[in-house]
């Protein structure tokens, strides 16, 4: 595969996401890895992820939804730093992300 | 046939009148027991009036046990037969958001639960506590009139209110672009952050282990602002507050940080040790690295919390939950205790406002 994807966070999932686990709400972390972000991986070789245009991420969003990538859905650090990016205007978030994922990778160990 | 003389025809008239009477007289009778088997003595219901606090505040250590000790009375009032309690609010000219956030939750709950008229409310007319109830949707089942609870006040028609039972933020999200949109002032970054994780919190947290009926299992959020003028500050308060067993109590409940709380009782003054407890608990749950649930990946909220006020230049965070406090701001953070417990948590976010032309 050598197709790039981008993903639009508030406009293909919510402008409000919120919590971790499906049963908190509508628009929680588990359901955008699982519905949108893992389908995605697996079709594209390249994924960017657009935060911009939603109103905000609490961390249990980001942790589930990217964290979970590894401690969940078996992707590796090295293979996401490979074919994942992260778009967004506030430098914060990407900062927060991929501490998220380093640390799913190193609970691992 | 044999014509009846006049003397017959009148003997059987009257045997039939009296035949009747007899009747209508046993019928009387019947009619009497029947209504004194079912009529008993009037039962005599007593009300209670209870004045709210001249403040209602829960920011202040002081006035919030003021004010939860009024909300006990109000629930041993009510828990004794054929009482009513009438909240009397003619001596309440101010209200704050934690304190009505407080007295509203109390106040829903016990409408959900009781008859119609058990609770009710007396405000002064077109007093803010009136107005405030009708804005809020309760004024009409406290018995307050619409013709004197009209919302018109501007400090009523700049609060919001919001419950919930999930962790949906659509509505804040609707919240704070209504403020974006109808203030001159710039709504703080990562605000909707760290609402979203308050709301998460209560989700995954308040209610485990808790005797509340999942009916009532909700978190409620007020929030008002005042807008920045003549060059000072405005200001935007937020308060989140749930019923649930309180942040100490969740922490105490996890078998998998038994180890971890003996560690801490250990640090603790053994005299003091329990009245220090609750204090070290919620420190902890905000500050220290560890999850309330044991699980290294989770137990971001509360720090994510305080990192957002310390990162703002001006602005404060209070949380309130058992018998402690915990303030912070971007000049340093502290913890103290509370006589009063406090049934749940109460989360305060008090955030300065400025101008948008000062920040572009």
């Amino acid at each position: 595969m050598s197709t790039s994807r981008t993903i639009s966070v508030a406009n293909e999932f919510s402008p409000a996401p919120a919590g971790r686990y499906r049963d908190d709400g509508p628009f929680p972390g588990e359901v955008f890895r699982d519905a949108i972000l893992v389908p995605a991986l697996r079709e594209a070789s390249e994924v960017t992820v657009d935060l911009d245009g939603a109103a905000g991420f609490g961390s249990s969003f980001l942790e589930e939804a990217f964290g979970g990538l590894v401690r969940v859905r078996g992707f590796s650090e090295a293979e996401l730093r490979r074919r994942l990016h992260i778009r967004s205007s506030r430098q914060s978030y990407e900062m927060r992300i991929w501490n998220y994922i380093q640390k799913a990778q190193q609970l691992l160990h | 046939m044999k014509k009846l003389s006049l003397a017959r025809q009148m003997w059987l008239l009257r045997k039939q009148s009296i035949a009747q009477c007899r009747e209508r007289r046993l019928a009387g009778r019947a009619r009497h027991r029947a209504a004194m088997s079912t009529t008993s003595s009037p039962v005599r219901w007593r009300t209670v009036v209870i004045h709210v606090p001249p403040k209602v505040v829960a920011e202040r250590k002081e006035d919030r046990e003021v004010l939860l000790d009024r909300l006990d009375s109000i629930v041993k009032a009510l828990n004794r037969p054929r009482t009513k309690v009438k909240l009397d609010f003619s001596r309440t000219p101010r209200v704050f958001p934690g304190g009505m956030l407080l007295l509203l939750a109390y106040v829903e709950l016990l409408l959900e639960g009781l008859p119609a008229g058990r609770l009710t409310a007396k405000c002064p007319p077109n007093s803010l506590p009136a107005q405030l109830m009708r804005h809020f949707g309760i004024a009409d089942e406290l018995g307050i009139p619409p013709s004197s609870s009209r919302p018109a006040h501007d400090s009523v028609v700049g609060w919001r209110y919001l419950t919930g039972t999930n962790a949906d933020c659509t509505p804040i999200d609707a919240l704070l672009q209504s403020y974006q949109q109808a203030t001159s002032a710039a709504i703080p970054e990562g605000l909707f952050d760290v609402l979203s994780e308050a709301l998460v919190n209560v989700r995954h947290h308040a209610y485990k282990e808790s005797d509340v009926p999942s009916s009532m299992q909700r978190w409620w959020l007020f929030a008002r602002y005042d807008e920045p003028t003549n060059g000072d500050d405005g200001s935007l308060y937020i308060a989140v507050y749930d019923i649930g067993v309180g942040i100490q109590r969740s922490i105490q409940a996890k078998p998998i940080l038994r180890d971890w709380l003996d560690e801490q009782l250990e640090k603790l003054p053994p005299l003091r040790r329990r009245a220090y407890l609750h204090q070290s608990l919620l420190q902890q749950a905000i500050e220290g690295p560890r999850s309330g649930t044991g699980q290294d990946f989770r137990g971001k909220g509360l720090p994510e919390m305080m990192n957002f006020v310390k990162a703002s230049a001006s602005g404060k965070l209070s949380i309130v939950s058992g018998r402690a406090q915990y303030t912070c701001s971007a000049l340093g953070s502290s913890v103290s205790g509370c006589e009063a417990g406090l049934l749940g948590t109460l989360i305060l976010w008090n955030i300065q406002l400025k101008p948008k032309e000062l920040l572009s």
